[in-house]
């Protein structure tokens, strides 16, 4: 291509007239490599911009999509067996107590007559020291009178 | 829309979002994080893209929006992006320095530009996008967007003829 017409291209590309078809086509002189002298400064800016759109993301780096799906679905089975862990944690426990509650039961279902006996036993032993201290009780009626002779007199 | 759709609708774009996101952001590990939760983003909304007329600008108007946020938060956290893009590439050849040293010149320049500036650039430049594409991704007016365009590639023009001249004499 000419030199006028490319210098007449630059102006136009610098007060951004040209269509996109004028601005690849001085691109491709410049690229070119057989660049008049007196535009070899521009000979970067255009290096610029052709080596910058050959950088692709896809080449190093790896994106991790956002898929919730997925992720709902591996959180809802983390959350699901925390709550059976859980749950499992508590019935064990509860079973354990009760396992040792029982483990007494039997032994006192066996000498229920003895129980019987025992807290009969108890009670009686109960009424009578109630009854005793009933007597003793009786007492203090001494006291009120020997306090009324003080105050009659 | 499921995920096998949504992996179709993202793949042929992705590349274009982290090239906006680096370009605004700087940093690649910035411009990875961005793409990421733009995903995130257009997933919970994949209902409505069939909405879209174009559904790809409208996922790269989220690009711009999300990065443009992440840059407003960093101002206000007064905490400037760091990039250390360092990379290892062994081609010591002093020709290949150079030319990369050319680029990384360029580069600079279009640092210096306001985010729109660079969002344009980056659209119409480097994406070679047409007009209309462009309107729909920034939500600005034709006039505006060439006004904007011409006034950075002026200033990049500048810029290179003033480091040119730097360089010969």
């Amino acid at each position: 291509m000419e030199l006028s017409n490319i210098k007449t291209l630059l102006d136009k590309y610098v007060e951004a007239e040209t269509s996109l078809a004028e601005e690849k086509e001085l691109e491709a002189y410049f690229l070119s490599g057989n660049v008049a002298p007196e535009l070899e400064e521009y000979m970067p800016l255009f290096n610029f911009y052709e080596s910058e759109r050959s950088i692709y993301a896809s080449e190093k780096i790896e994106f991790k999509m956002p898929f919730e799906e997925k992720e709902t679905k591996n959180f809802s089975f983390y959350k699901w067996s925390g709550i059976a862990a859980s749950v499992a944690i508590i019935c064990t426990v509860f079973w354990f107590a009760q396992s040792e509650q029982r483990i007494d039961t039997p032994t006192n279902s066996i000498n229920h007559e003895l129980a019987m006996q025992n807290t009969q036993d108890l009670l009686l032993m109960m009424t009578d020291a109630v009854s005793n201290s009933k007597k003793q009780l009786n007492y203090l009626k001494e006291i009120n009178q020997t306090k009324n002779q003080f105050l009659k007199k | 829309m499921n995920q096998k759709e949504f992996l179709v609708f993202v793949e042929p774009i992705k590349d274009k979002m982290y090239r906006l996101s680096l370009r605004l952001l700087v940093s690649k590990e910035a411009a990875q994080d961005a793409v990421q939760e733009v995903f995130v983003k257009l997933w919970s909304k994949r209902d409505n893209l069939k909405n879209y007329n174009n559904a790809h600008a409208f996922a790269m108007t989220v690009t711009k929006n999300h990065c443009l946020d992440q840059l407003k938060l960093k101002n206000n956290n007064n905490l400037r992006i760091v990039h250390s893009n360092y990379e290892d590439e062994n081609k010591s050849l002093q020709k290949h320095l150079e030319a990369k040293n050319e680029l990384e010149i360029v580069a600079e320049i279009i640092k210096q530009l306001s985010e729109q500036e660079q969002t344009l650039i980056q659209l119409r430049d480097v994406e070679q996008l047409d007009y209309e594409e462009i309107i729909e991704i920034t939500g600005m007016k034709p006039t505006a967007i060439r006004v904007a365009l011409s006034r950075a590639r002026k200033k990049i023009r500048k810029e290179i003829l003033k480091k040119h001249r730097y360089g010969t004499v």
